[in-house]
């Protein structure tokens, strides 16, 4: 079958230099990265973890995540939150109408963009 | 791939050291915090000291802890006044969140909380997630969190339960940064 995908440039670029690199289709490279995701998904829904391993055992494990892996790790152990009528009434309400986020928030947000 | 501040707790980390100065966060991070790790219970994300950080500083900075939830009321009569769904609401859960009393002044409480925003923010992309939870251990943290935008549910006891909607943690993130 033939698949469409819209992705970044830089992974663009990066999975067609590597296809370069090791002398394989483009296909082929999508096939193999397909198998190896559906495998991770696979194993993270058994409840195991993706890491990379030095044989030697000098460094540390390493674990791979990606937002889909921890979504599904997280979503398959939810603590219950008993709560009593008022407060799910509140917590309903603020999902319902949202405030936007307040000036402290934002600026927050702004200082702290991560990485 | 979205890039944090934090990366998840090593064995390492709990023999860093770490003291937030308060008992129970410090006794989780050193005793609980791999065992949990190990059995998926809760997640816990670390922020260690980089290159560039003041070499007396400790080796681990800060920590949270993250997990799903399900927030529901057997008292249902509430939740029939809304719109919403009868059956529980998805929510992330930010059990614990500490920095080390040692790095205290660097805004890392704050750097802490917004990475913890950023990956719930990612992982609701995927799964559903209504907003945040927080517990406030005592009314330092009361103040800390309602500084940004999470609101009390609970009137009284310790810990006391704070809630953000999703969507405000989202409108924060994704605002362009029109800085010059």
């Amino acid at each position: 079958m033939r698949m469409e995908a819209t992705i970044p440039d830089a992974r663009g670029a990066t999975a067609v230099e590597l296809a370069d690199e090791l002398g394989l289709s483009r296909s082929q490279l999508i096939d193999e990265a397909l198998a190896l995701f559906t495998k991770a998904v696979l194993e993270v829904r058994r409840g195991r973890r993706i890491v990379t391993m030095d044989p030697t055992g000098n460094d540390p494990v390493c674990e791979i995540a990606t937002p889909t892996l921890t979504a599904l790790e997280w979503s398959g152990r939810p603590t219950r939150i008993d709560v009593p009528g008022a407060e799910m009434e509140r917590v309903a309400a603020m999902v319902e109408t949202p405030k936007r986020p307040g000036a402290k928030l934002r600026q927050a947000a702004k200082r702290h963009r991560g990485g | 791939m979205a890039v944090y501040d934090t990366t998840p707790v090593e064995p390492n980390d709990t023999r860093s050291g770490f003291r937030s100065g308060v008992r129970a966060l410090d006794d989780y991070f050193s005793r609980h915090a791999n065992e949990n790790e190990a059995s998926g219970v809760g997640r816990t994300y670390a922020l260690r000291r980089a290159a560039t950080d003041d070499p007396a500083l400790p080796r681990v900075l800060g920590f949270y802890t993250l997990s799903m939830a399900l927030i529901e009321s057997t008292q249902a009569t509430a939740v029939l006044r809304t719109k919403l769904p009868r059956y529980p609401l998805p929510v992330a859960l930010v059990g614990r969140l500490a920095v080390d009393e040692r790095a205290r002044g660097q805004r890392l409480g704050e750097r802490l909380l917004l990475d913890a925003l950023r990956r719930i923010v990612d992982v609701a992309d995927h799964i559903g997630c209504v907003g945040v939870i927080v517990d406030a251990k005592d009314e330092r943290a009361l103040g800390f969190y309602e500084r940004y935008d999470f609101v009390a549910v609970q009137d009284e006891g310790w810990p006391r339960r704070m809630f953000m909607p999703l969507a405000t943690a989202r409108a924060a993130l994704m605002e362009p940064d029109t800085t010059p």
